[in-house]
């Protein structure tokens, strides 16, 4: 069958013999100029006459009949065979070898689900039904298919649509899931672009099937660029929606603590964010805690929030044992299943070992700091260990979550090399001064114009005098952590700390980029200072950390302010929970105690072994090897294992379970969650999609659950309508003419 | 009996003559309730009037009485009765053998013919007959035996017509055949020569003849109800047409509405009588026209 007609009629099977069918009306009309009666007739002379005089319109008039008649007939053809208005709408109806490349949006949001389908299934379904016209028309039709979490590899490039490629096509869509995470549109669409340049001859469509969420358009200059590109190159562009409105949502934004300093039998403090981001107030929202498994007792539950609004929710949870936990939060089923639950994983230790170097050998300051980190045994899960200076030249601190130095007067070369490892490790380093402190060793050493462990270039010891005039507090914060015991206005806790003694800041030196003040005297003078250091936190203070230079320790806040100092500063290797759905894991391994073959248990249940390669030990990530002994502190291994497990798509926690040489095990544990942005669910409007796009890239918006588009119904059905009015105008002038070319004796009626 | 008589004594014949003259019986006897009288002057005993002498009038019809008393010339002029003289024109060309009915125009000529040549030797009438096409066929000469009948009879079956029709020469031969005034029927369907028919009936009226016109035509011919592809073959060589009738049919009945008036008036303005008949008509209807005719020509030429 001519490609022309499969483009140009849904019916074109009806096409050719109802084209045949014309010739029924000529054929008639010259069948009855051949059978004729003979009449022997006298009356020539009138009968010429009347001939004579009617000849052309007799002529005008047949020939208008047979027109009519034969425009019925193609008329009833056109009706049954529907021809298509425009096939340059839609490509698969065009003549020429045309390549469609369906760029299939598999983002977290098209998971959104109404009654029975979801935005998902719309997607697929459009694809099958494309690959149902395009295989009625074979040989002229090419697909590729791209997913946007993939675009770079399509699952299908370039195959000619025909039954057996179709039957491929099913196959694959019904394995097919959709992701969980939020999804690059412009790179996708980019890909897309590369992908359809390579076809520069044949005609283009270009088929996004997507839920099209205002957040994707809101900031689409870069996507509006590359459609201008495409729509210039003569690529059609056709937009195919699949979610028709806005459900109501609700999500679990949040699930965090300070994991990193907890411990087994402590209670730990999680907080819980929840958002509403429907249009609608949500009420009695009740956010289901499970703890290994096993559910809280009492649920999180927030009464009312507002539509666009976000709570947060606090709760205590005690891990009774040592060793992995894992706690989710769970909201009550709505349209988008995926940020209904959040995941934390936890490797809780028996208790958190804390370093404190005293200068004093009587460590009379430090016993203050020790009551506040460990007044018993259990009750805050910090394991302090008092030493002296010379501990840090012999010892690795890896296994030290933070080093409070106190009062230490200096350091020897070595022992600062160690906590500066450390601390760039991602250990936490606190200073406390006193009058063993030497600021010209501190300036040096350990300041090191910015470089070194210190933050601040010190002066000399100075007095804050008492200003009967001013009766205000010592010290003034800035809102940090730290200082949440001090927070609000007329808190009590800030009058009563006094301070005498404090090192000055060398006068002239002003905090470099990178060092924060986050307390000061009423004089101005820091007395708190944060600096970041590699994956570390530095926080010195100006003061004593025993009562000598200030009556602090004396207070209640003094035990507040230095757990939170703990909390702060504590190594945060051990918290996971920021990894979003799609992050690779990072897989490094020591040749020499781990095996190559590692086991990774997904979030969904199912067990992959990945064997890793060698690896140069210069591409070792720190941060990512998931064992802090081997980056911190000791010299790099020479022979590593590295890979990268991608498959992470599925939000959850994985287990990464390292076979060590002397046949135990090691696990890794990562707990991954969905994007927040996949979450909100407004749809963007087409004349919002039209205006991002501007009047120069024309596109094609087709509505949800409109397929007639794919089947060319819509334009077809116009001519249609246009075929049913012109099929009856045809009849109604036949009749008549019919009527008035015919004798009626009844309507003519006299006889001469 | 002449060789052509014996050919009319064949059986077919013999039956179609047998069936005219039936025909006409029928048609006739209804209608002889009283005898007409001649419109013409001649010599007989009832008087009608004087008229002044001119040279060539007989010198013997001069009313010497009349001369007596006036001193004028005078002739007495009286109703002449049974010397009417008609003289059937039957059109036999091949343009008369079509029809859609029962009879044929040759026929219902034939058989108008013969009803009115009957009626009229029942009158005792002079009946004589022209047959012609493109000439004159055949001729019988007036005569007002009761026997002439058959005479006329087998004239009218004077073979199959297949000739065009010269209405001119034959009305010309006529106009100059016919020496006495008398009436001359012309039972045609003037299917000729327009100006030559008119031509000749002006002639035949000049030469003194009551015209009678008698117009045969069929019902097609003057409805022209056919339908469907038909060729039309024409008599009389006219040629042929393939055509849808219905197409044409308007404009056909306007061509001959056209003719019939154009007749009609020409009759009217040389008083000569028209009356188309259809074969579809029984002959009663030319019969009664006929005689309707004879006694408004009596009363007409008497006022």
């Amino acid at each position: 069958m001519p490609a022309w007609l499969t483009s140009s009629f849904f019916h074109p099977e009806f096409v050719l013999p109802g084209a045949a069918l014309v010739a029924i009306p000529i054929a008639i009309h010259l069948i009855n100029r051949m059978r004729f009666r003979r009449v022997k007739w006298a009356a020539m002379e009138f009968l010429l006459q009347s001939q004579q005089r009617n000849r052309r319109r007799l002529l005008l008039e047949q020939l208008l009949l047979l027109l009519l008649r034969t425009a019925l007939v193609l008329g009833l053809v056109a009706l049954v065979a529907r021809p298509i208005l425009d096939p340059g709408q839609w490509s698969l109806f065009q003549g020429r070898k045309t390549h469609h490349l369906i760029l299939l949006d598999d983002s977290g949001s098209m998971r959104d689900r109404w009654e029975e389908t979801s935005g998902f299934a719309g997607g697929l379904e459009i694809i099958r039904k494309i690959a149902a016209e395009g295989e009625r028309r074979p040989g002229s039709q090419n697909l590729t298919l791209m997913l946007l979490s993939n675009p770079d590899q399509p699952l299908f490039t370039l195959r000619t649509l025909d039954p057996a490629f179709v039957v491929e096509l099913r196959r694959k869509l019904q394995n097919l899931e959709c992701s969980h995470r939020s999804l690059d549109l412009a790179a996708g669409l980019k890909a897309a672009q590369r992908q359809l340049a390579e076809q520069p001859g044949a005609a283009r469509n270009l088929h996004f099937i997507s839920d099209f969420r205002l957040r994707d358009w809101d900031e689409a200059a870069t996507v509006a660029d590359t459609l201008r590109e495409m729509h210039a190159a003569g690529v059609a562009l056709n937009f195919v929606k699949t979610v028709p409105e806005r459900h109501a949502n609700l999500g679990v934004t949040e699930l965090s603590g300070s994991v990193q300093v907890a411990a087994a039998n402590v209670p730990l403090r999680l907080k819980v964010g929840l958002r509403n981001y429907g249009d609608q107030v949500a009420r009695n929202v009740r956010l289901t805690i499970l703890v290994d498994g096993r559910q809280l007792p009492a649920a999180v539950v927030a009464p009312e929030l507002e539509a666009g609004a976000e709570t947060f929710r606090e709760f205590d949870v005690r891990f009774p044992t040592v060793g992995p936990h894992e706690v989710r939060a769970v909201l009550p089923s709505d349209a988008l299943e995926q940020d209904n639950e959040r995941f934390l994983a936890l490797s809780i230790p028996e208790t958190n070992p804390v370093l404190i170097i005293d200068g004093e050998p009587d460590a009379a300051e430090s016993s203050y700091l020790l009551d506040a980190l460990a007044p018993a045994p259990g009750i805050t899960g910090f394991a302090p260990l008092i030493e002296s200076p010379d501990y840090l030249r012999r010892h690795p601190l890896d296994k030290f979550q933070c080093v409070f130095a106190i009062n230490v007067a200096e350091l020897p070369d070595d022992a600062r090399r160690n906590l500066e490892d450390f601390v760039a490790g991602g250990g936490g380093l606190a200073w406390f001064l006193g009058d063993r402190v030497r600021p010209a060793q501190y300036n040096e050493q350990l300041y090191r114009s910015g470089q070194g462990v210190f933050p601040a270039r010190l002066g000399a010891i100075a007095e804050l005098a008492v200003d009967d005039t001013n009766p205000g507090p010592d010290l003034t914060f800035t809102a940090h952590p730290l200082f949440k015991i001090f927070a609000g206005e007329d808190n009590g806790f800030v009058e009563i700390v006094k301070v005498s003694r404090y090192f000055a800041v060398e006068s002239g030196w002003s905090p470099p980029p990178g060092v924060r003040v986050l307390a000061s005297l009423r004089n101005k003078a820091p007395l708190f200072l944060e600096q970041r250091l590699g994956n570390g936190t530095v926080v010195a203070c100006l003061t004593s950390c025993g009562p000598s230079w200030n009556n602090w320790p004396l207070n209640p806040s003094y035990v507040v302010t230095q757990l939170d100092l703990e909390k702060y500063i504590a190594r945060r290797e051990n918290s996971q929970d920021h990894r979003i759905v799609g992050d690779p894991i990072q897989i490094v391994l020591d040749a020499a105690q781990f095996s190559p073959v590692v086991e990774i248990r997904r979030a969904d249940g199912a067990t992959e072994k990945l064997t890793a390669v060698i690896a140069p030990a210069k591409t070792q990530p720190a941060a990512a090897s998931g064992n802090p002994a081997a980056s911190a502190g000791r010299p790099t291994p020479a022979a590593q294992f590295a890979d990268e497990y991608r498959n992470t798509d599925s939000p959850g926690v994985y287990a990464i379970v390292r076979k060590r040489l002397d046949g135990g095990e090691d696990t890794l544990r990562y707990a991954y969650n969905v994007p927040e942005s996949e979450s909100e669910l407004n749809l963007t409007t087409d004349d919002q999609i039209k205006s991002r796009l501007g009047p120069d890239t024309p596109v094609q918006i087709q509505q949800v659950g409109n397929f007639s588009w794919i089947h060319g119904e819509e334009s077809g059905q116009e001519i249609q309508d246009a075929v049913l009015y012109f099929l009856l105008a045809c009849l109604v002038f036949e009749q008549v003419l019919a009527l008035k070319l015919s004798y009626h004796p009844r309507l003519a009626g006299a006889r001469s | 009996m002449t060789h052509d008589s014996k050919r009319f004594l064949q059986p077919e014949a013999i039956a179609r003559i047998s069936r005219l003259e039936l025909r006409a019986r029928q048609v006739v006897e209804g209608f002889l309730s009283g005898l007409h009288r001649s419109p013409y002057f001649g010599q007989s005993v009832e008087f009608v009037q004087h008229r002044e002498y001119v040279p060539g009038d007989d010198p013997r019809r001069i009313d010497w009485k009349a001369w007596s008393k006036t001193d004028r010339y005078y002739i007495k002029q009286y109703e002449e009765d049974t010397n009417l003289r008609c003289t059937l024109l039957v059109d036999v060309s091949e343009s008369m053998l079509f029809g859609s009915g029962p009879l044929n125009k040759a026929d219902y000529a034939a058989t108008l013919a013969a009803s009115l040549a009957f009626l009229l030797l029942r009158q005792q009438d002079s009946v004589g007959l022209i047959a012609f096409d493109q000439t004159v066929r055949s001729v019988v000469p007036p005569r007002s035996r009761r026997n002439h009948l058959q005479a006329i009879l087998t004239a009218l079956d004077a073979g199959h017509p297949e000739k065009k029709t010269d209405i001119l020469g034959v009305l010309r031969q006529t106009a100059e055949a016919q020496s006495q005034r008398g009436m001359i029927v012309l039972i045609s369907d003037l299917f000729a020569d327009r100006q030559g028919l008119f031509q000749g009936l002006k002639l035949l009226r000049h030469r003194g003849h009551d015209v009678l016109v008698l117009h045969v035509m069929d019902d097609e011919e003057l409805d022209f109800n056919y339908a469907g592809t038909t060729r039309f073959e024409g008599l009389e060589g006219l040629g042929d047409l393939v055509c849808d009738p219905r197409a044409l049919r308007d404009g056909y009945l306007a061509a001959v509405q056209k003719f019939l008036e154009e007749i009609r008036r020409h009759c009217a303005k040389n008083t000569i009588d028209f009356q188309t008949i259809r074969t579809s008509e029984h002959l009663d209807a030319a019969l009664a026209h006929y005689l309707n005719h004879r006694i408004g020509m009596r009363q007409t030429i008497r006022a």
